[in-house]
């Protein structure tokens, strides 16, 4: 008894030691972009000795907030991905919806639509859309970004999954009996029961939009404009005024949006995966 | 009666509608044009002379190419592999029903995610530079001097990719493992316990079959993504030392907007979409294989 | 059934929402400016004071600065000239690349606007410029090169450099005290075409003839390899990946004695090593031991042009004639981004008379030696190809000999030249 115990005890502090290890070795990035963000700018090509700066000087984060749009484009990128995710959310789920629930002559062939485009790369469709875009007067708009992104093609799938694993099909057809029309299923009865799907996706479809580089460097052009990739890359265009620091600065304050999200939402996050896990 | 008989038929294709519409405009049609363009001259971004499988044959000639083929395979391989195996492991030790402290740990590896691709470039640059770097001032508080250069070695610097990949990603699929994890039955595990399995077989003959449908969908969305690896080597090494860690977007980046050759970009990106499908569906296939293998 | 409909129409209602909603507010943004015409500009310069002193004497126009790196100008450009849609009014590209876009016949005519100040130029920036007869862009910059050096490191060693040769001489001295004569760019990356080049004008040399054939059995293309290829393998040179973090820092560290560059640098030079103010020094590029005459190289420089998309291209081509061929725009170039004035009678200014304190005194621009027309064709082919086989050679699988060869063989294949 006592030797199972310690045993316990041993495996415990075990998976601890490796779970740190890796935890650290996961920190280190945003460690060193921590310390270098707070170097004076005179220091940011000297060797520092030890882990830790010999003078701190917050001057980068000043110039982030003073010198640069970083607010602007905090904003752009925040709207965008509210609207890209929300509208996401709404035709995944639709789409999943019919895909899961109903039989209809063209399932197959649409659904093979879907996931055989998943694998052609995005910048070979750039000039179709470009053109399209600037015809309809969209580039440099929220919306030249937000509408392209709505159709995720893994978030069809993951909510065709989801809902044909956690939506009976005899809550529909007791529904339907009450009379509940076919929107109001989709409404009242899946999209409920789907939600922990939806904070997934939800997640996927933010981060997808958060972190695009070439798409919106393609649509946007004013300076106002610009996400908060495409404002930073911005610091280290010009060779000859490279500002490290700040880029520093700039990236580990983009970093917490998400993980505020991830840390809000972890729960519903890995809990809606579970229950919509994908079945082969 | 027949009113909510037609309303059930009709409702799919309502509910597909908005799919359908941004599905056309954004994906369908620009992909049929790009399809076409590989065959034929473009000429300010118009169609104009048929040029039949040309292209396709002019990039199967370049030795390039076929070494960009050889790089990209050889990184999603290895990323994947490294990569799914550790956040298989992570997830693991993460679910141990022992420990306290699971959330802390979630957050912190997924952590990585939230930085954008050219940022996670800069800031490895800046772990690696010799003089200034991390490894440098670690190494140094104990008197050991680091001198390697890893982006300048032709067998390294793909593997600082790798690494740059795999810290990235590992956190983040981690999740999907534990999401998987979460669904087994705890029941399952005791009854194992008391026929005497050790942890290693639980793994094996447990966790590792009822993990296979996310197991699965992981290694068929890594691979797409890792497919189009472009960012940190671009910005890193602009595919060098001597073409060792140029991948096919790279080469798909440089002929359609460097070369500005979009004809024969689009017909890169075909090949690549073929690369990426097939890959898919061999590692499906082979994990399909021998789960029932095992059964 | 309506319901359906209703979740629908209201989908597709918040859509038309906010992309009008979007749209609006790009309107309100062009309303509520000063009633001046925009004219959109795109560089990856920081030159907002050349920009915003062009604008203070504007009335009816106003330039707006877009930054991004010149890479992604290149791609965007690329996209919106094959779309016929999308492209600035003005945009700025190294003068390597710019020929793309020059034979794409997709930039304006500026000849009438800008036919009396062409006499200001060089004829081989007159020939890269023009386009069917026509003008087709400017040049703001040449970047001819000059050796910065370590005034205080050549002093205690007793170095004095007049060719090529004394570089390697000079370097087997002070490797054994751990310093590089010169920083080498190994891995060539996408700047190793550019320094050989900018090496091969220094002898006069070229990849390319002026009607663009690629130069077979180039004995100045194996002199300049068979140089780079002994600084690296005998470790006269230090390898560093050009203007990354760990590049700057070696030059702060003092690990790096002189560096032939094109002049443009002493700017990074002085942002990133303040402290070494006064110790730096600037002479001419050394000469070949096998030449007469030393000669400066092009490291690139680069061309203001106006597109066909503009709809104020007069207004647009007026801004680019200011800032490239009147001695005023060209002063603020050299004040915003150390630019080297393309425009000759720029040299008259004090401005570029004056020395530098950071170089103890030396003025820069007394540095710079003649120059031979440099022709680019192809460049990003070109320059896949020639990095490459740089790193082939560094890495010692090539002799500088068969680099040659493979450079010039690999670079006919691919481009037809």
């Amino acid at each position: 008894m006592l030797g199972t115990k310690r045993k316990r005890t041993l495996s415990k502090l075990g998976i601890h030691l490796i779970l740190i290890v890796y935890a650290i070795f996961t920190l280190i990035p945003f460690y060193w972009m921590a310390v270098n963000s707070i170097r004076p700018a005179g220091d940011f090509y000297s060797r520092m000795e030890g882990l830790f700066p010999d003078n701190i000087d917050f001057g980068n984060y000043i110039s982030l907030f003073s010198n640069t749009s970083f607010l602007a484009w905090l904003w752009n990128s925040i709207i965008i991905c509210i609207l890209s995710t929300f509208l996401g959310l709404l035709i995944c789920s639709m789409a999943g919806f019919a895909f899961g629930v109903y039989r209809f002559r063209l399932k197959n062939f649409f659904f093979w639509l879907v996931l055989g485009s998943v694998a052609i790369p995005e910048i070979v469709t750039i000039i179709p859309v470009f053109r399209l875009m600037s015809d309809i007067g969209m580039i440099d708009t929220y919306s030249s970004l937000v509408l392209p992104y709505a159709v995720s093609m893994f978030g069809i799938f993951l909510m065709k999954q989801y809902i044909e694993s956690s939506l009976p099909m005899e809550l529909l057809e007791a529904a339907r009996i009450d009379g509940i029309g076919e929107a109001g299923l989709f409404v009242r009865i899946a999209l409920p029961l789907v939600k922990p799907g939806l904070g997934v996706l939800g997640i996927y479809l933010w981060l997808n939009a958060w972190s695009s580089y070439f798409w919106p460097l393609i649509m946007l052009k004013s300076q106002t404009m610009l996400t908060v990739p495409l404002g930073l890359a911005t610091l280290y265009a010009d060779p000859w005024n490279l500002q490290y620091g700040v880029l520093m600065a700039g990236s580990l304050i983009s970093t917490i949006p998400i993980i505020i999200i991830f840390i809000c939402a972890q729960d519903q996050f890995i809990n809606g995966l579970t229950a919509g896990s994908v079945k082969g | 009666m027949k009113v909510h008989i037609d309303s059930r038929r009709i409702a799919p294709y309502l509910f597909l509608l908005p799919f359908l519409i941004f599905f056309a405009i954004f994906r369908l049609w620009p992909i049929i044009w790009s399809f076409l363009i590989s065959f034929f001259q473009l000429d300010d971004g118009d169609i104009s002379g048929f040029i039949g499988m040309s292209n396709y044959i002019t990039i199967f000639h370049d030795p390039t190419f076929i070494k960009a083929i050889w790089n990209t395979l050889y990184f999603v391989v290895v990323y994947n592999v490294i990569m799914i195996i550790l956040a298989i492991m992570l997830a693991v030790f993460c679910n141990s029903s022992i420990i306290g402290g699971k959330k802390a740990y979630r957050a912190v590896f997924f952590s990585p995610i939230a930085m954008s691709l050219p940022v996670v470039a800069v800031v490895f640059d800046l772990i690696f530079a010799r003089n200034i770097g991390f490894i440098t001032s670690l190494l140094g508080m104990f008197g050991i001097e680091y001198n390697y250069r890893i982006f300048a070695s032709m067998t390294g610097a793909m593997w600082a990719v790798i690494l740059m990949r795999v810290w990235r990603g590992s956190g983040y699929y981690c999740a999907y493992f534990l999401a998987g994890l979460t669904s087994i039955p705890e029941e399952l595990y005791e009854s194992a316990m008391i026929d005497g399995a050790n942890a290693f077989q639980q793994f094996r003959k447990i966790t590792l079959p009822l993990l296979k449908p996310m197991l699965i969908f992981v290694i068929i969305m890594s691979t797409i993504l890792s497919f189009q690896l472009f960012d940190e080597p671009w910005i890193l090494t602009q595919g060098g030392p001597a073409n060792s860690t140029l991948t096919l977007q790279m080469y798909l980046y440089q002929t359609s907007f460097l070369k500005q050759d979009f004809s024969k970009g689009a017909a890169v990106s075909y090949v690549m979409t073929l690369l990426m499908l097939a890959a898919s569906i061999v590692s499906v296939s082979r994990q399909k294989e021998s789960s029932s293998g095992r059964k | 059934m309506k319901k359906v409909l209703t979740v629908l129409l209201c989908s597709m209602l918040s859509l038309a929402l906010f992309a009008g909603g979007s749209g609006e507010s790009a309107t309100a943004e062009s309303a509520a400016d000063n009633g001046k015409t925009k004219l959109e500009f795109w560089t990856w310069l920081s030159s907002d004071a050349a920009i915003d002193a062009y604008n203070q004497m504007q009335d009816d126009v106003e330039i707006v600065k877009v930054q991004m790196s010149h890479a992604d100008i290149n791609a965007k450009l690329a996209i919106a000239l094959q779309a016929g849609t999308g492209a600035p009014d003005i945009y700025q590209t190294t003068q390597r690349y710019y020929p793309q876009f020059r034979d794409s016949g997709h930039m304006y005519d500026m000849t009438s606007v800008v036919s009396d100040i062409m006499d200001g130029y060089p004829d081989s920036l007159k020939d890269l410029v023009t386009y069917n007869g026509q003008i087709a862009g400017l040049t703001p910059d040449v970047s001819p090169s000059v050796m910065f050096y370590r005034a205080d490191i050549f002093e205690e060693y007793g170095i004095e450099i007049e060719t090529f040769n004394d570089l390697i001489e000079a370097a087997k001295i002070l490797k054994e005290d751990g310093i590089y004569m010169l920083p080498i760019f190994n891995p060539a990356g996408s700047w190793g075409a550019n320094a050989v080049g900018m090496l091969l004008g220094s002898r006069g040399g070229n990849y390319f003839t002026a009607d663009g054939k690629v130069i077979h059995d180039n004995k100045d293309l194996e002199i300049v390899l068979e140089f780079l290829n002994t600084m690296v393998a005998e470790g006269y040179g230090e390898s560093l990946t050009f203007f990354t973090p760990e590049f700057w820092g070696e030059f702060k560290a003092g690990k790096i004695a002189a560096w032939i560059m094109n002049t443009a640098e002493a700017a990074n030079l002085k942002t990133n090593a303040p402290e070494l103010s006064g110790k730096w020094k600037i002479m001419p590029t050394p000469r070949w031991d096998d030449k007469e005459q030393a000669l400066s190289g092009y490291w690139g420089g680069t061309v203001i042009a106006v597109t066909d998309q503009s709809e104020n291209p007069e207004a647009a081509a007026d801004f680019v004639k200011w800032l490239c061929g009147s001695v005023e725009g060209q002063v603020w170039a050299g004040k915003t981004w150390s630019a080297v004035p393309a425009y000759e009678p720029a040299y008259s200014d004090p401005f570029y008379q004056e020395g530098d304190p950071y170089f103890s005194g030396d003025n820069i621009y007394d540095m710079i030696l003649d120059t031979t027309p440099f022709h680019y064709f192809d460049w990003a082919s070109v320059e896949m190809i020639i990095g490459e086989k740089l790193d082939l050679m560094f890495a010692g699988q090539l002799t500088p000999q068969e680099a040659a060869r493979a450079i010039e063989d690999t670079i006919a294949a691919e481009t037809g030249r």
